[in-house]
């Protein structure tokens, strides 16, 4: 991590005042109760995004924005509700870490060019973040020779995706995929889910059959996976099917 | 009240649950009855999509009937296979969708050089395709639109596709390869 950015940006969470760092936020069809942006926050992220390339000011202003106040804050609570297995004492470098990874240069010109105006900071956030545990996951799992699939392990692979578990009553695909469909908000990410669940291909060849680079696929992918995940529509709909009987572990 | 979010392990769970139960891996070119038989026809609603494939010479003819969004679209299918024993084989087409609809419907038929009964996997080649990537499975294909379809598909979505790939586009529809 390079220190001047950290230093910069980042301020010490120690020493940072509590406050609230969500709010609601109407802007997405799947609609997360509460947020780490204002509306307005969203709109100004937007703006600036196309011009973080070639305009200093644009992404100095960006960088600010994802580095705000409250959002390490807010990271470090998506980390503690979602993923209570990480000890205390990593949390804060693992939200510093998505940071710098969300903030990096090249990085914000492919979320503009994969999703233009819908390109979401709190999604973009989630998907760092997300990668960052993934690392750990595997590292994990590296060093306790765990063999619990993870939604990368998935991506990868090809065939059926490993579950024991079958419905009891036939489920209303066609209004779930309509649902996700909603949910992602982009039709490329729908493809690659697609293909990923339906054609069990593996993510080279999803790659391939989109004429995308395999890492393009990847991130569009976690993309994906953190906007499905929040979805309120989506999760409802699994809710209300049966499918999240026995609730979720940790990740771990 | 409606839970906040989901974890891995339950995404993994709706997903295995949201696949449509088929036959298991495909062993051969002509798999298992039914879906060995020809005249064969798949109806993807989800994706505002019918596939079919009929018999025709040595191959099959497929036949895309798509929606709205399948209209112009330029369409690349997928199929793989293994038999016992062999390596896995795969066979790729480019399809190019027509602009103009019948009936409220975007129909395109091609000829495919192998007699494959099974349902390919099928998507859109998005504005978001990286032109080295395109090319190298252009090249591939075993079947595909000729030079002039292509350069008529590169003009018209020219504007659409990333910026930093435009110029490269350009390339390729002045190449017509």
């Amino acid at each position: 991590m390079r220190p001047e950015l950290r230093k910069r940006f980042v301020l010490d969470i120690k020493r940072r005042p509590k406050n609230n760092a969500a709010e609601a936020v109407n802007i997405h069809p799947g609609r997360r109760r509460m947020a780490i942006f204002t509306e307005d926050e969203i709109v100004e992220f937007r703006n600036l995004l196309p011009r973080v390339m070639q305009d200093e000011d644009a992404y100095e202003r960006v960088r600010r924005l994802l580095c705000r106040e409250k959002v390490p804050e807010a990271l470090q609570g998506i980390v503690r509700t979602q993923h209570s297995w990480i000890p205390e004492s990593d949390i804060e470098d693992i939200v510093q870490d998505a940071l710098i990874r969300a903030i990096d240069r090249e990085g914000l010109r492919g979320l503009w060019e994969n999703y233009g105006e819908t390109a979401d900071p709190e999604i973009w956030l989630r998907t760092k973040l997300r990668g960052k545990i993934s690392d750990r996951i595997r590292s994990n799992r590296k060093n306790t020779g765990g063999t619990v699939i993870s939604l990368d392990d998935w991506l990868e692979q090809g065939g059926q995706i490993p579950s024991p578990v079958r419905p009891l009553v036939p489920l209303p695909r066609q209004e779930f995929w309509n649902i996700v469909r909603e949910c992602l908000g982009n039709d490329l990410d729908f493809q690659i889910l697609w293909l990923k669940i339906e054609d069990e291909l593996p993510g080279a060849r999803i790659a391939e059959l989109l004429c995308l680079s395999p890492d393009n696929v990847r991130q569009r992918f976690h993309y994906a996976m953190e906007k499905l995940r929040n979805c309120v529509e989506f999760i409802r709909c699994c809710e209300q099917n049966g499918l999240l009987q026995g609730g979720g572990a940790d990740d771990a | 009240m409606t839970r906040e979010f989901l974890t891995d392990e339950e995404l993994l769970r709706v997903f295995a649950l949201l696949r449509t139960p088929r036959e298991p891996v495909r062993t051969g070119l002509e798999a298992a009855p039914p879906e060995g038989a020809l005249p064969n026809s798949w109806d993807v609603p989800e994706l505002d999509l019918t596939i079919r494939l009929e018999e025709a010479a040595s191959g099959v003819r497929i036949r895309l009937t798509g929606g709205a969004d399948w209209r112009g679209a330029l369409v690349h299918c997928y199929w793989n296979w293994q038999r016992e024993g062999e390596a896995p084989e795969s066979l790729t087409a480019f399809v190019l969708m027509p602009e103009r609809d019948f009936a409220g419907r975007y129909i395109r038929e091609a000829y495919i050089p192998e007699r494959v009964t099974f349902r390919p996997a099928v998507v859109i080649v998005p504005r978001y395709a990286d032109p080295e990537v395109f090319l190298s499975q252009w090249q591939r294909a075993s079947v595909k639109p000729g030079k002039e379809e292509l350069r008529r598909w590169i003009e018209a979505n020219l504007q659409n596709f990333a910026p930093r790939h435009r110029q490269r586009w350009e390339q390729i529809r002045d190449e017509a390869v």
